[in-house]
């Protein structure tokens, strides 16, 4: 049963149409990456998942009930908290608003800073955090209540790289505990994270990944072939059925049924090129990226 | 319950890093405890200031107790107000700005237990700060000129109370629908101007509205009675009061909050 499902959710603004039908589903333990360029409606979908904004249309549904915000931690874009406000308290403020004890939340409070990496900055004032440290803090109030199901939106494409191999990290330790459903644009970072990937243009979802299926499936068909010395065309055309990259000494695509990969190899020592690389291809969700988004 | 407190303490605690918690009470305690002050020393600075011909002699009456406790009131109706309304434009403005607060609102928290908690800190504050000054000026006018009765002080403070937590009430309202706070402080000064202008406009109608406040407050002090209706008047004020919340509650839930 999904943990969080969607079904037809329209969103409008005035005449404009920000989120046009979309349907969605994630299940328990699931990492869903919601990939689309600026404007496709990811921030909407998730304001929306969060119950921040009210849907025009469409249902937001958990294991077929209505989803209650306790379920729920969030992350916005650019998460801003009380400058004025240490990090403990700004926590406090949010486990109580979230309807926790007192207790529990200093417990949990504890453990999210640790998880975050926030133990020593605990003394600052919240103003005094920098960008990166502010995200994780993001992190750790979404967090703080053990929800089932967190939303962020584009966690790290404000950060510098160890900030992002920081929040990655993170991410991917919180996998196995709750259900993530992010959005960015940085589709390397997706492909890092999830294994499930659905791609929005203009509001609507237009393509449902499942990267772990498609790495399987074409890590056999696609070869890349790079030489120290020009390769002749006429061996590549007798032997690729398909190429989708050809340089003068670079060569990338499948090859045609009953040529193995030795086949292609030999040749090459035939013709006494040198073979600096050569590999299966795995490919890359950029590659599917740009054919959906032409389709 | 707990989450209103949680929030209540954050305004305080706030209040208290931004010293709004000093500043404020400073400014009204220095607004009205110069008046009892500068009408005492009012001859000797007119003695001394150049600007009088040899030989003047200058006899001003001595006001009573009461009548300095009524321009105290006067001039805190009107450069109060406007500090008030500056003290409280930015409240929720900024934090709708900032976008803190749509990250409070991910949780399940109700637009009501947001602006009461907000609304009764300021009026706590507010009123703190406004019997502390009250409170000074009324010993000074005790001490420089004649007695005024507590009883009377007392009555004018209740209803001048009204005043203020009406003044804070319209700025709040406003800023549920504005996003600048400088728009905020315009629009909030503009309707209690006009409150108060009825009382000229139509003085008929104006002796049931809150723009009779300060005149009954006034008139307490002065004569220790009054013409006008106290029980419509602190009725209608409550009223408006109370139709202002409901309204900013409502225009909040329904309005985008970031």
């Amino acid at each position: 049963m999904a943990i969080l499902e969607a079904r037809g959710l329209v969103k409008q603004f005035g005449k404009h149409v920000a989120v046009n039908n979309l349907n969605l589903q994630l299940k328990e333990n699931e990492c869903l990456a919601l990939l689309g360029p600026n404007g496709a409606g990811k921030t909407t979908t998730l304001h929306m998942l969060a119950g921040l904004i009210a849907p025009t249309d469409g249902v937001i549904l958990s294991q077929n009930k209505a989803l209650s915000r306790d379920k729920v931690g969030f992350l916005p874009q650019h998460p801003v908290f009380f400058n004025w406000m240490y990090p403990k308290e700004y926590l406090l403020l949010a486990g109580t608003l979230s309807g926790m004890t007192n207790r529990i939340t200093k417990e949990r409070i504890q453990y999210v800073l640790e998880l975050t990496g926030l133990l020593k900055a605990q003394k600052q004032k919240i103003g005094s955090f920098s960008g990166g440290m502010k995200q994780r803090l993001g992190i750790a109030q979404a967090i703080l209540h053990e929800p089932q199901i967190l939303l962020l939106d584009e966690p790290v494409s404000a950060l510098d790289p160890a900030g992002r191999i920081n929040v990655m990290n993170i991410m991917d330790g919180l996998k196995s505990k709750m259900a993530i459903l992010f959005s960015t644009h940085v589709l390397h970072d997706a492909e890092q994270v999830c294994h499930k990937a659905l791609i929005m243009r203009e509001g609507q979802g237009i393509s449902y990944e499942d990267m772990k299926e498609w790495k399987g499936k074409l890590l056999k068909e696609r070869y890349r072939l790079e030489t120290s010395k020009t390769l002749p065309d006429g061996i590549l055309r007798k032997l690729y059925e398909k190429i989708e990259v050809q340089e003068t000494k670079r060569v990338v695509g499948t090859l045609k049924p009953g040529i193995t990969s030795n086949m292609l190899l030999q040749s090459c020592i035939e013709q006494n090129i040198q073979v600096c690389y050569f590999g299966a291809e795995e490919k890359s969700l950029e590659e599917r990226y740009m054919e959906v988004m032409e389709s | 319950m707990n989450k209103f407190n949680a929030l209540f303490r954050k305004e305080w605690l706030e209040a208290w890093r931004d010293k709004k918690l000093v500043w404020l009470p400073a400014v009204m305690l220095l607004m009205t405890i110069l008046q009892p002050i500068t009408l005492y020393f009012m001859p000797a600075i007119l003695e001394n200031s150049n600007s009088l011909p040899e030989g003047a002699i200058v006899e001003l009456p001595i006001p009573s107790g009461g009548e300095v406790l009524v321009s105290t009131l006067s001039q805190l109706h009107t450069i109060g107000t406007a500090i008030i309304v500056l003290a409280c434009m930015n409240v929720i403005v900024q934090e709708r700005n900032t976008g803190a607060l749509m990250q409070l609102f991910t949780r399940p928290l109700s637009t009501a237990t947001y602006i009461f908690s907000k609304w009764t800190m300021l009026v706590l504050l507010h009123l703190s700060a406004f019997s502390l000054s009250y409170g000074v000026a009324w010993y000074y006018t005790n001490n420089l000129f004649t007695d005024v009765s507590f009883d009377s002080v007392w009555k004018s403070f209740m209803i001048y109370c009204l005043w203020i937590v009406l003044v804070i009430t319209v700025t709040l309202f406003v800023g549920t629908f504005l996003r600048r706070s400088g728009g905020v402080a315009g629009i909030s000064i503009l309707i209690l101007a006009s409150i108060a202008i009825l009382s000229t406009v139509l003085p008929d109608t104006a002796t049931y509205l809150p723009s009779s406040i300060l005149t009954l407050a006034t008139d307490i002090l002065e004569m220790e009675k009054t013409t006008l209706h106290t029980g419509i008047i602190v009725t209608t004020s409550l009223a408006f009061i109370l139709l202002l919340l409901i309204g900013m509650v409502k225009q909040f839930n329904r309005s985008v909050k970031f």
